[in-house]
């Protein structure tokens, strides 16, 4: 599948856990790029074209809603596809997330199928 | 706002893993000698209470953890990066699990960052008691929760 995906998350094991179900999605292995905060991802936008970013909120540096703010304000990114893998359960802070644009939210702990899923569904290629 | 008890705690530790990880788990028998926990992480939380979730595992419970989580080998696990990892990981994963749980449908608690820790032990002069505690095992080994929470104290 010709898709770039970002998987964003302060937890090597999780992303390192996350690209395995990525690749089972159907993403080819050099299309998967890792950040570990939010600054970390914008750096790689500057970089390459992503299709869907999978975002961890609690990070250090930058987290995940100061990302999305700034993917927001800037044109280019304003239209890539964000979904939320995250344990975060604040209300307030997911309708934040929700009027930044995120499409989706995935809560820890998730099933590899759940990802699974919401990949094909954001990128439209259920399976 | 609801309550924990020990067996729920165990319960959500339980699910967290099978989830997550696909290790599969179950409640410490009780009055058996347990093995100690070697490594510790711990995350914060804060809304209508505060506290500090405490979680302590064996080195081989973090192998096996770790194996499952990148889909290798035990062998092939460095405990100290990726057991280390992990373990910090599960305590936010738990961490977020008990205060949904503690919040009903309307969560208004947020979650620190996870951290590791050389021991057990709540901070030093914090007068917080264990509220709840519980210990699963599995094949690897063992892993210890508990959680310490305490009222916010209202401004004069």
């Amino acid at each position: 599948m010709n898709c770039n995906v970002l998987i964003v998350d302060d937890s090597p094991i999780l992303r390192m856990a996350i690209r395995k179900v990525v690749r089972l999605a159907g993403i080819e292995d050099d299309r998967i790029h890792e950040a570990g905060n939010g600054r970390e991802a914008l750096d790689v936008l500057e970089t390459v074209w992503v299709d869907l970013v999978l975002l961890d909120l609690n990070m250090p540096v930058m987290d995940g809603e100061q990302f999305a703010t700034e993917l927001k304000k800037n044109p280019d990114l304003a239209d890539v596809a964000v979904v939320v893998v995250s344990t975060e359960g604040n209300r307030d802070r997911l309708q934040r997330m929700r009027d930044l644009g995120v499409m989706e939210t995935l809560r820890k702990p998730f099933e590899p199928e759940d990802l699974h899923r919401l990949i094909g569904k954001v990128l439209g290629v259920n399976k | 706002m609801k309550t924990i008890d020990g067996s729920a705690l165990a319960g959500m530790t339980i699910n967290m893993l099978e989830r997550t990880a696909m290790v599969l788990a179950e409640p410490a028998p009780e009055g058996e000698e347990l093995p100690q926990a070697t490594r510790f992480a711990r995350i914060t939380f804060r809304g209508p209470t505060q506290g500090t979730l405490v979680l302590g595992a064996t080195e081989g419970f973090l192998r096996e953890l770790a194996a499952s989580l990148l889909g290798v080998e035990t062998t092939e696990v460095n405990v100290d990066t990726h057991g280390s990892d992990a373990l910090k990981e599960m305590a936010n994963i738990v961490g977020g699990s008990m205060i949904l749980a503690l919040s009903g449908d309307v969560c208004e608690y947020s979650l620190g960052l996870p951290e590791l820790v050389t021991t057990g032990a709540v901070p030093a002069g914090t007068n917080i008691t264990p509220r709840v505690q519980c210990a699963v095992v599995a094949e690897g080994g063992l892993l210890s929760v508990r959680w310490h929470e305490q009222p916010i104290a209202k401004a004069a």
